[in-house]
């Protein structure tokens, strides 16, 4: 057996260990991760445990006997058994950047969960790179809170050596250290996603209305918003009634900001017909933008509302309105006709609405690696067409989560997705391919057969193929372990 | 009497050795028995029956010598005079046992002693090393340091290969190699490099695996005095399905003399590619028709070459009763980018891999600086100065020279910047050890 070991700067690819004795005891591979777990032995000379301690988070490479480079990924735990003594340091546990959700026992007012800001170590991370934990208090004041959160970062800002009383080693394996490690891919889940909120609204109790072309001093209205995140809205709802039976509609748009007024000139609209609503009542009425519109994180825009025909002081409509003004983020003008310019309304109002949008998958993946891959180099996906879908709002999911359930979506053909880190960090994503395309076998020594017909040297290279058995359906492969001491293989684990 | 010792082989002098024969022993010798076993295992047990009378003081040297060298299994030797070929004879021990008789103290304090060494030994016996005569275009049986340039062309010396000719050593079994590659390119530092071998049958034609780029039939040539044989291609393309970038015709005799092992082809560029999306393969075409695709490499950006996937040929586990047929290869690419792509690229060479070492580099050899490969030992280090230090890091299966036929070992360089220039040399030495089962 000639198999080699690297341990790298991750950073620069500078050796970090050159042990030419170290020996992988098992690898395995997925079409979700690609590389995914590494058992690595070395043998005790030279590093510490303390060593080994700095060296987490870097860069392991593991070459075949022909020099391939077989797996790659990131060290994670490292161990060292004395009989029944072992010595133990892993990154899973450690966290410098904490923060905490917690239910405030204190404010009645507080929304259903507030986040603490986030408390760093950065010596930490300057060695590590960012790893994030966030904790849940059902109850806790703002104080106790971050208390808490400080006394995590405390405990975890640096991977702890411990000892264990209970191991499994024989004493042959005295004093080795065993090294385990992680795809590229896992350190998606270092970060927490912050979240993407797909509605923007207003849809407190109703507190007042607001007429709407019945006079020339309400010609117009528009609500302001603050868009947080780049998203493409295609669906928007308001509340309101019709009064008298106008016979013109009621058009809906999205305006992007000038100057603190809407610009004029509408980026997406649609139209109400006064059939669709009740005069006695008021009610909520959806329709969907089309084309859908893509407004950019960070900026105001405009909702207006004008009447498609002219003014009716008998015939028009009137919105539904909160006086109490929940809504912090915009406010709502009034266009009159005399001045021709946009005034405020009196008293102050926000309008009742909301707007939803949604997110390319592939740039809702894009955004995750982006944000989460800290080790990674980007995203590339030949994936064909995918869907727009709601973004992914949950605030205490990992990275790596989240961009599982992505995937998990599949393309719009429904065909399945893969993926996995290259071995220049980059995440690669495909569609799983058809089982018409099974060209490998197994033979009766349970070894994969290429199509030229021989026995595959790299037999990780199968993961995400289709293997044709004699007589029966192609079975799909999508993990395979491999011990390269004895050569044994187990297919999807 | 056979002349038998055991001791050590990196200490310089005979006071590495315990004698267990003859007057030049410690004192209190007496006599020896061994006890030879030929096997046709790896490693062999047998016994020496040591018989030793003297003072109390000299029968301890004795032990406190036995149970020192049995600490330092399995850096101990046995050692053998041969007669008939004038020199020593080795093998390394891996266990070494110490039995004494019942009654031992009783006989010590008597001054008499009989041990028995219960040993397991490497079968082959390996003799004293000697110099190894390497031959190419820029000179043959040259036993002081042949160069090797990184390229292959038709320039005088201009070879990335060496030829060890071993039906001329009159070799019973593989030798013992040792390698010494020297950096004596004066410009920038030898990083990363890879050595493969490929034995051959005598009389046959010795494999040329160096292709230029320009001979594949795709893009444009360039004519650059920077590139081996003097040009490069530039190819241009769009999309983001595989393009091919030539097509190199692999004769039956070649092909064959791979015989089933792999090689693993190695491509320089002329320029980096500007892309980090860059992905190489082979496709192997018989009879016109595609039969194998090898996996996709990724190229790692920033570097002047890349390593794609091993290629095992001949296709299909062949009898080898005959020749294999002619295969065709194709180097195909694929960009994921934007807009046009541009590679301009020199040359491969399919590195063999009958025997196969690469060489990761920790600091690199500077000029004059040597690298040493023992496969005895398994070890490589590196000396500058007459002081040890570790430049590389090993990867690969080893190399190996079979003891009958003709050998060839090619040799692809690079230094620290990625840049694989092809006007890098090396100077490579080399030396074996003759093995034998039957000393």
């Amino acid at each position: 057996m000639s198999w080699a070991v690297e341990l790298l700067d991750r950073e620069n690819g500078r050796f970090l260990n050159s042990s030419e004795r170290c020996q992988p005891l098992k690898l395995s591979w997925d079409d979700f991760f690609g590389p995914k777990e590494a058992l690595i032995s070395c043998p005790a000379e030279s590093l510490s445990m303390e060593d080994w301690k700095l060296r987490l988070g870097q860069d392991l490479r593991v070459y075949d006997p022909q020099g391939r480079l077989a797996w790659w990924g990131y060290l994670e735990a490292v161990s060292q058994d004395f009989g029944k003594l072992a010595y133990s340091v892993d990154i899973r546990e450690m966290a410098n950047r904490v923060a905490v959700r917690y239910r405030d026992s204190v404010d009645a007012e507080a929304p259903e969960f507030t986040q603490t800001a986030w408390f760093e170590d950065l010596e930490s991370q300057a060695i590590y790179g960012q790893k994030e934990a966030l904790f849940i208090l059902n109850q806790a004041s703002q104080n106790s809170a971050e208390r808490f959160a400080q006394m995590r970062l405390a405990e975890k800002a640096f991977p702890q050596i411990r000892f264990n009383e209970e191991s499994r080693a024989s004493n042959r394996d005295g004093g080795i250290y065993r090294l385990t490690c992680k795809g590229w891919m896992n350190s998606l889940s270092w970060r927490i996603w912050p979240g993407v909120n797909g509605r923007i609204e207003n849809t407190v109790m109703q507190s007042g209305f607001q007429p709407l072309g019945n006079t020339g001093n309400n010609l117009r209205l528009a609500q302001s918003f603050l868009v947080r995140d780049s998203l493409k809205f295609n669906r928007i709802s308001v509340r309101l009634r019709k009064v008298g039976e106008p016979s013109d509609k009621l058009r809906l748009s999205l305006q992007e900001d000038s100057a603190g007024k809407p610009f004029g000139l509408a980026l997406t609209s649609v139209l109400i017909s006064p059939e669709e609503l009740q005069s006695g009542s008021y009610s909520w009425q959806s329709l969907n933008f089309a084309p859908p519109v893509e407004l950019t994180g960070g900026m105001p825009y405009w909702l207006a509302a004008e009447r498609s025909g002219a003014l009716n002081a008998n015939n028009y409509y009137q919105l539904a309105v909160d006086e109490n003004l929940n809504f912090e983020e915009g406010n709502l003008l009034l266009f009159d006709q005399s001045t021709a310019s946009w005034k405020a309304r009196l008293p102050e109002a926000d309008l009742l609405f909301k707007l939803t949008g949604v997110r390319n998958q592939l740039a809702q993946m894009r955004d995750v690696v982006e944000f989460g891959g800290q080790f990674l180099r980007g995203i590339e996906a030949q994936i064909g067409e995918t869907l727009d879908l709601p973004p992914v709002s949950e605030e205490d999911w990992d990275c790596l989560r989240v961009f599982r359930l992505l995937m998990n979506y599949g393309n719009v053909d429904y065909s399945p997705l893969c993926s996995g880190s290259d071995p220049n960090r980059r995440l690669q994503v495909w569609q799983r391919k058809s089982a018409s395309t099974a060209v490998l076998r197994l033979d009766e020594k349970t070894r994969l057969i290429n199509q030229a017909g021989q026995a595959m040297d790299a037999p990780w290279q199968a993961v995400g193929e289709w293997l044709a058995p004699d007589a029966a359906r192609p079975l799909y492969l999508r993990g395979l372990s491999l011990e390269p001491a004895t050569g044994k293989i187990i297919f999807n684990p | 009497m056979t002349n038998l010792a055991i001791g050590r082989l990196d200490l310089p002098d005979e006071l590495a050795w315990l004698n267990l024969t003859g007057n030049a022993s410690l004192q209190g010798l007496i006599g020896s028995e061994y006890d030879f076993q030929p096997s046709e295992e790896e490693t062999t047990k047998e016994t020496i029956k040591i018989r030793l009378r003297g003072s109390l003081v000299q029968l301890r040297l004795w032990l406190d010598y036995l149970e020192n060298y049995q600490r330092l299994v399995p850096e101990v030797f046995l050692r053998i005079w041969k007669d008939n070929q004038d020199g020593y004879a080795y093998a390394r021990l891996r266990k070494l046992g110490i039995q004494t008789q019942s009654g031992h103290l009783a006989s010590l304090e008597k001054g008499s002693l009989e041990i028995k060494l219960n040993i397991e030994r490497d079968t082959l016996f390996f003799g004293e090393e000697f110099p190894l005569p390497l031959s190419n275009g820029s000179g043959i049986r040259i036993i002081n340091g042949l160069t090797l340039f990184n390229h292959d062309d038709v320039g005088l010396g201009h070879d990335n290969w060496f030829r060890i000719d071993a039906p001329e050593l009159g070799l019973k079994s593989p030798p013992l190699l040792r390698f010494q590659i020297e950096n004596n390119f004066s410009g920038s530092t030898l990083a990363d490099f890879y050595l493969g071998s490929l034995p051959y049958a005598v009389g046959e034609v010795q494999a040329k695996l160096s292709f230029e780029a320009e001979d594949g039939g795709f893009g444009t040539a360039v004519g650059n005095v920077q590139a081996s044989g003097g040009k490069y291609a530039q190819l241009r393309w769009s999309g983001n399905d595989w393009q091919s970038l030539g097509c190199w015709t692999l004769g039956p005799m070649l092909v064959s003399q791979i015989n089933g092992g792999t090689v693993l082809p190695i491509l320089r560029f002329f320029d980096p590619p500007s892309s980090s999306t860059l992905q190489l393969r082979f496709v192997v075409k018989q009879q016109g028709k595609v039969v194998f695709e090898g996996a996709p490499s990724q190229a790692e950006f920033g570097k002047s070459f890349a390593i794609l996937d091993p290629l095992r040929l001949p296709l299909g586990e062949l009898p080898l009763r005959s020749y294999a047929l002619h295969h065709q290869l194709l180097l195909q690419a694929k960009q994921s980018d934007l807009g046009e792509h541009v590679l301009e690229w020199d040359d491969f060479l399919l590195l063999p891999q009958s025997g196969f070492l690469g060489f990761h580099a920790l600091s690199g050899l500077t000029n004059g600086q040597k690298l040493i490969v023992d496969e005895m030992s398994g070890k490589s280090w590196s000396v500058t100065d007459s002081f040890e230090f570790k430049s590389h890091n090993r990867i690969g299966s080893g190399i190996s020279l079979q003891a009958k036929t003709p050998q060839i070992f090619y040799c692809f360089q690079s230094d620290a910047e990625g840049e694989a220039m092809i006007e890098r040399t090396v100077s490579v030495r080399a030396w074996g050890r003759k093995q034998w089962r039957l000393p």
